[in-house]
């Protein structure tokens, strides 16, 4: 009888137990999130940057986005030494482990995966070229947050002429910025008063147009998983440039991996092509999130320091 | 580890570490983002408007 039951409880926690990285990856995320608003708890805000895709104006935001401190910095013409040293030193020491461990947008992209819908896969060519779009909206950004800087270096109420992206132009646009701050200001500020009805009338057209954007990513991001991650996060697309380097990164014992199963690069959300590499995984796309390591019968890949 | 990526990462390290001084040395560069560590505070506002652009009436 004992027996038949804990046969029977081994049976129910099985998903649970073949799932446990994704869990306690679930559950540092959340409790990262929380921190992040540690504001709503009472703990101060603090001038430390993270390369996260979390907005530095949101409500209860406690650190800075490093991406739009660098883009703060470059918009009122002074060099961001601090947001570059936060990327190069997160991205050469844990590489883009923050994207899967950390960032609240991709938490909320690995619980949109969890929407029953048919998810796709691009093929690995198309993966990497889709990639590039990433680079270059980083590029873009960098660019167009320069040459604002360089107006405001001319006089300072030129700056103005750019609008509401004036201090950090894709902040402006950011579907991470439109979920955690846009919205609850509006929820806050909107629909609390009796006026909403007459307000929407108001709505103009960047607010209709940052919507739109999110819409789009959200359902992007429900068909290819991390799709955002991968092909549109400049965040991502920075870190990526150290992370291929980086210290902490995956490690493939090819010895181990006889079979050539392929369940680890069916496992991977950012799909990296994990065979092709033969013994540490250096690709700008991965994010540590273990999900490889987990799939792995054969015990051939591991999560090391690698010096 | 190749000795190629070793060297990129320790040149990469380098710049991260000399970066980081530097942004503790120069008080602009820690002003910067001190500037608005309080965002109830009426002068840090506008900062926002990267996120409350076409929004009907934020402020009231």
């Amino acid at each position: 009888m004992a027996t038949s039951q804990k046969l029977n409880l081994s049976a129910f926690l099985r998903p649970v137990l073949n799932r446990k990285i994704r869990i306690i990856r679930t559950i540092v995320q959340l409790v990262i999130f929380g921190l992040l608003n540690g504001l709503m708890f009472g703990l101060p805000r603090l001038p430390i940057l993270l390369p996260i895709e979390y907005p530095t104006g949101a409500a209860f935001s406690t650190v800075w986005n490093a991406f739009e401190a660098l883009q703060y910095a470059l918009s009122f013409w002074v060099f961001p030494y601090l947001a570059i040293s936060i990327f190069v030193l997160f991205g050469a020491v844990v590489g883009k482990t923050t994207c899967g461990w950390a960032c609240p947008f991709g938490l909320v992209q690995d619980l949109v995966s969890y929407i029953p819908t048919k998810k796709k896969k691009v093929s690995k060519p198309t993966n990497v070229s889709l990639g590039k779009i990433a680079i270059v909206i980083a590029g873009f950004v960098i660019a167009m947050a320069a040459i604002i800087g360089i107006t405001y270096n001319r006089g300072e109420i030129n700056k103005l002429a750019f609008g509401a992206g004036k201090d950090m132009p894709f902040s402006t646009l950011d579907p991470s910025s439109t979920l955690f701050a846009s919205l609850y200001y509006y929820l806050k500020w909107g629909l609390v008063t009796d006026s909403f009805g007459a307000e929407i009338g108001q709505w103009r057209f960047m607010f209709i147009l940052r919507l739109i954007i999110f819409v789009i990513v959200l359902i992007l991001i429900a068909i290819y998983p991390r799709a955002y991650c991968r092909w549109i996060c400049p965040t991502g697309a920075i870190l990526g440039f150290f992370s291929k380097h980086s210290l902490l990164g995956i490690q493939r014992n090819p010895n181990r991996c006889v079979s050539g199963c392929n369940k680890c690069e069916q496992a991977c959300p950012m799909q990296v092509p994990i065979l092709s590499y033969d013994k540490n995984i250096k690709n700008k796309m991965c994010i540590n999130c273990l999900e490889c390591v987990e799939a792995c019968d054969e015990g051939a890949l591991k999560l090391t320091f690698r010096f | 580890m190749s000795a190629r990526s070793r060297i990129n990462l320790l040149f990469f390290l380098s710049i991260g570490i000399i970066f980081l001084i530097i942004a503790i040395v120069v008080p602009e560069q820690m002003g910067m983002y001190e500037l608005i560590s309080d965002f109830n505070d009426k002068s840090v506002k506008d900062f926002l408007s990267a996120y409350l652009n076409g929004f009907p009436h934020p402020w009231s």
